[in-house]
């Protein structure tokens, strides 16, 4: 080939500072989809050269034109040039930039390795590859398992939640009108007076409807008789217009007519869904027939649908069977602040301008009456107002399970890339044989992809179990836990991970295999697999990486389980141990307060008298539930804002049964009955805040009613172990003048609940038959569920961590033991030279213990930025406590220097003379 | 991985009617056989238009195929912003495909007479 550059027409000969430069997008467009080779350097060359020609020939403008439409047309047809090779021969280059010899996939390799052709036969080679290897395939389909389905389990339990929309007709126009009466009122200071619905009916245009449900439902469960056994149900009262406003129709019958709201005690119900298809087995004729409820007669008018689940939905862990229609007249306003209220806003109004509406009405109405109380309105947008709570765990339990996708990632990176050392020659012959990088890179990314989607086999059958555990259980009170499954979303979720999993995994050795010089894989078919410096160096940090992600899930585990410890360690201000409780419903035949004593009593003697029963005793609300609180004053003194506290109804022996001690006075006794002076026992909070001195003797108010206070009880964390106890105040059962529908019956006892529930749940069938005895529950299941959301997240978090850890512990152990096979020769002569087996050991687990170290200090930086993730759930905690950074980094470095052990213990019995010999 | 499109062929070389043209461009460009000049070359003699792309192509074709090859050269003129140049060549195997085209050819459109003057 004869070659004289001397003798070459250069185009024009105009100095440099004078060539016009062509459009600048266009060649960095061509320069990055060209890639870094030969090609790309003789392209961009060749078009300058003509773009210059072309200025001359036809100006500027044109010429600019000219050189995007050639851009385009090149990059177009060299995308898919199959007859690219990987390097020009040695022989042929010299010097200058062109000499550059390619390192690692060009984007010209990408973008061949994604055209379609040869993909069948790439595809054969990858499964014939993944085959060829089960323990690869074994470890990748389990670590990508595992990390799929805890990834896909809590994007199932997100989706309901955060991501998908209420089951509910434009959801987005739904909102939540909270009442903001006092302070510190639990339920009852967020719950409104029907008399507000009515006059905000009346008077706000931003709506398109208002409407509300009874608060307190669940306090007065109903009884269902007639056809097969009696069952307790519980029914929701609802304005009429309800699901109208919620835009839910009935699947079968209709909707409540506001004729039908005219008493508490209406005759027409609308059924759950599931109510319908466990009691009535999915009847359609069941619209019209009657069912008998509190021994009425009650006519079925309506089934909700299967996808709108009351309980699910507003009040997690309540089963709701039947909707039944509830006034919004004087008669309910009387009973205070008991409803709550939702909305939906008009076509053209934002929650922003609803809220000022809200804010004019509520101003107008408190002039016009100004001794109107329990007068207020905060608009919330429904979704926030369920999903509100729950989102800081959420997400992050959800860049938890990210966090430990990733670790499973560099786990399978780091294993492939191993293996690829071993595949040098087998890649570089095929090279030679003519197949080009992105041939080959897709065949790689391929088999990735093969082992991350029997991973997403695996992990789709282990997220639908996990969703079908959440979605069955009762321990943790979530809304809308009850519809999580895996579902088409889902697995389109746990496909999409799976092949986000398949190229992040594959494209590393990929592009770091084709990237190999000759020279090496000549030299590592000679030697033996050998990665070199290089590929340590990516495992090494890959093993970093995986340290300081696995240091960050530890920490937060971590903090989370102290606060949990913390939470648990709180003296609630009773003792739960032993406790279990029934609730009674008072039976429809007994009329009259004095009748429904003398059953009480009757009930208690006989279950007192059971063997192994300590105390008992009867209370209208339990510990950790209800929230129910009513205003109270002091008479003679003038208050500047309404005072709310929380009222236990509680019979003499109720504060002795739960072991509440009394810091002042008497509990109540038999004398504090209905003809005797109303008495009550406060708490010490209420105490200290409303009384100077001591509280005994002195009087308070509840609505027109005046009691003495005879008795100055301990706090009782009444709302939940994470919440101050607030203002409560105890009123004896015995000078009710209405008896309560129905009460909790507490039994301490020393059995076993297996032992003790049974005996009283017969004495109670024997004292009346008629009584449904199966609805008991431990004091202590109350406490565990009272705190069942920051289990889940714990429980959760703790296993992404013990994951984490041991896929980090893993990684630090396979790059060891492929290290020292690696590095065979080199420890072999160090040990010929007289290097102690001991040093050898002390060196390679120092070595780790120091990529542990390093990683622990990334991971303990990274805590730092997102501790904003996690400080919403800490309970007596910081997120930086030193404490569990200490325990985190130690347990990290231990289980480095662990896991590095085995491998460099196996280094230290290397045979020299065998390695020398080799050698 | 290697299907039948990357192995490179051996014997015989057989090249198609753009192949050709590219080859015979090549060995017309007896000073510059440069891209840039075999591009023009066959635009402006062969009445044809020839993309880049078209041409880098069938180049790294016809050199998968052993008939052309090259060198990468410095550049030395302002005008390609210091990129470099491919000069190429054709080969002794190219030379001698094209030599058995044009027999082949000439074989085919000999004794056809005045039949091509009837169409």
């Amino acid at each position: 080939m004869s070659r004289d550059p001397g003798r070459r027409r250069l185009p024009s000969g105009r100095p440099a500072s004078d060539v016009p430069r062509p459009p600048r997008l266009s060649e960095a467009v061509v320069s990055l989809l060209l890639g870094g080779g030969e090609t790309r350097h003789v392209a961009l060359g060749d078009l300058r050269e003509d773009y210059v020609r072309q200025v001359d020939l036809r100006g500027a403008f044109a010429a600019r034109w000219w050189y995007r439409l050639e851009a385009l047309d090149l990059c177009l047809q060299m995308a898919w040039n199959p007859f690219r090779t990987a390097d020009p021969p040695a022989s042929l280059r010299r010097g200058g930039a062109a000499d550059r010899q390619l390192e690692g996939a060009t984007t010209m390799d990408w973008i061949e390795a994604l055209s379609p052709r040869g993909l069948g036969h790439d595809l054969r080679s990858a499964l014939r590859a993944v085959r060829r290897d089960p323990k690869l395939l074994a470890f990748a389909t389990v670590i990508t398992g595992v990390g799929i389905g805890a990834t896909t389990a809590v994007f199932s339990v997100l989706q309901p939640l955060l991501i998908e929309p209420l089951p509910f007709e434009e959801p987005e126009r739904l909102v939540w009108i909270a009442n903001v009466d006092g302070d510190g009122g639990g339920l009852s200071s967020v719950t409104s007076r029907t008399g507000n619905l009515r006059d905000f009916r009346a008077m706000t245009d931003s709506f398109d409807g208002l409407s509300g449900w009874f608060a307190f439902f669940e306090r007065s469960p109903h009884t269902l008789s007639g056809d097969g056994e009696p069952e307790t149900l519980i029914g929701v009262d609802v304005a009429h217009d309800l699901l109208a406003v919620l835009g839910v129709d009935p699947v079968i019958g209709r909707h409540f007519r506001p004729d039908e709201a005219r008493s508490p005690d209406g005759d027409v119900v609308i059924l759950s869904h599931d109510f319908w298809e466990r009691r009535f087995g999915g009847d359609e004729g069941i619209v019209g027939r009657t069912v008998t409820i509190d021994d009425r007669p009650q006519v079925v008018v309506g089934v909700l649908p299967a996808e709108f689940d009351f309980s699910s939905v507003f009040t997690p862990n309540t089963r709701v069977d039947f909707l039944c229609p509830f006034p919004i007249d004087d008669s309910t306003d009387a009973w205070g602040n008991t409803l709550h209220i939702v909305g939906r806003l008009a076509d053209d109004a934002t929650v922003e301008s609803a809220q000022a509406d809200l804010d004019r009405v509520v101003a107008a109405l408190a002039e016009a009456d100004p001794r109107r109380w329990g007068l207020g309105g905060e608009i919330t947008p429904l979704r926030e107002r369920i999903s509100g709570p729950y989102r800081p765990a959420l997400v992050l339990l959800a860049a938890s399970a990210a966090v430990m996708m990733l670790i499973v990632c560099a786990n399978l990176a780091n294993y492939l890339l191993a293996r690829g050392a071993r595949r040098v020659p087998e890649i570089s012959l095929r090279s030679t044989l003519g197949a080009s990088r992105g041939r080959i890179v897709r065949q790689l990314v391929l088999e990735s992809l093969l082992l991350a989607l029997c991973g997403s086999l695996l992990g789709g059958v282990l997220a639908a179990v996990a969703t079908r555990w959440i979605a069955q259980t009762s321990a943790i009170s979530i809304p809308m836990l009850s519809s999580v499954s895996v579902n088409g979303t889902t697995l389109v979720f746990c496909l999409f991970v799976a092949a986000l999993v398949g190229l992040l995994v594959g494209v590393a050795p990929a592009s770091h295999l084709v990237g190999r010089r000759p020279a090496l894989a000549a030299h590592a078919s000679v030697r033996g697999a050998s990665s070199g410096r290089s590929a340590r160096g990516l495992r090494e940090t890959l093993v970093v990486a995986e340290v300081a992600l696995a240091c960050v899930l530890l920490v937060f585990g971590g903090l989370l389980l102290e606060s949990f410890q913390r939470v648990s360690r709180t003296d609630l201000g009773f003792d739960a141990e032993g406790v279990v409780a029934w609730r009674i419903r008072t039976p429809a035949r007994l009329q009259g307060a004095d009748d429904v004593e003398s059953f009480h009593r009757e009930l208690i003697e006989a279950v007192a008298s059971s063997p192994g029963v300590s105390s008992v005793a009867l209370t209208d609300d339990l510990p950790l539930g209800g929230n129910r609180s009513w205003g109270i004053a002091v008479p003679g003194v003038v208050q500047d804002e309404p005072i709310n506290a929380f009222v236990h109804l509680v019979d003499a022996a109720y504060l002795d049964t739960l072991e509440i001690p009394l810091a002042e006075g008497r509990p109540f006794t038999a004398g504090d009955d209905r003809e005797s002076a109303p008495v009550a026992i406060v708490n010490q909070s209420l105490a200290s805040r409303l009384y100077d001195g001591s509280a005994l003797g002195r009087e308070l108010r509840f609505g027109h009613g005046v009691f003495e206070v005879v008795g100055v009880a301990a706090d009782v964390l009444h709302q939940s172990a994470e919440q101050e106890s607030g203002l409560q105040v105890y009123l004896p059962l015995s000078q009710l003048a209405e008896p309560p529908g129905q009460v909790e019956m507490v039994v301490r006892s020393t059995l076993p609940p297996s032992s003790l529930v049974p005996q009283v749940r017969a004495t109670i069938v024997s004292v009346d038959p008629t009584l449904p005895s199966d609805e008991h529950q431990t004091l202590a299941s109350r406490i565990d569920r009272a705190s069942s959301p920051r289990r889940f997240t714990l429980t959760l978090l703790a296993a992404f961590a013990a994951i984490a850890v041991l896929l980090a512990s893993l990684g630090i152990y396979g790059v060891l033991s492929h290290s020292v096979i690696e590095r065979s020769r080199e420890i072999g002569i160090r040990m010929a030279l007289g290097e102690a087996r001991r040093r050898v050991v002390a060196r390679l687990v120092l070595r780790t213990a120091l990529l542990a170290l390093v990683g622990v200090l990334l991971g303990a930086a990274a805590t730092v930025p997102l501790s904003r993730l996690v400080s919403n759930l800490l309970f007596g905690i910081h997120s930086s406590d030193p404490g569990v950074l200490a325990t985190t980094a130690a347990i990290l470095v231990l289980v480095a220097v662990v896991a590095a052990l085995f491998p460099a213990l196996r280094a230290a019995r290397t045979d020299c003379a065998v390695v020398l010999r080799r050698t | 991985m290697s299907t039948d499109e990357d192995c490179p062929e051996t014997e015989p070389a057989r090249v198609g009617e753009f192949e050709l043209l590219v080859l015979l461009a090549i060995l017309r460009q007896a000073d510059q056989p440069y891209a840039n000049q075999v591009r023009r070359d066959l635009e402006e003699n062969a009445a044809r238009r020839v993309t880049r792309g078209a041409l880098y192509r069938t180049l790294d074709r016809l050199r998968l195929k052993g008939l052309v090859e090259w060198e990468i050269e410095p550049s030395q003129v302002p005008e390609r912003g210091g990129h470099p140049m491919r000069r190429l060549a054709v080969t002794r195997a190219g030379v001698e495909a094209v030599r058995q085209s044009r027999t082949v050819l000439l074989t085919f459109f000999d004794g056809l007479g005045g039949a091509l003057d009837h169409r």
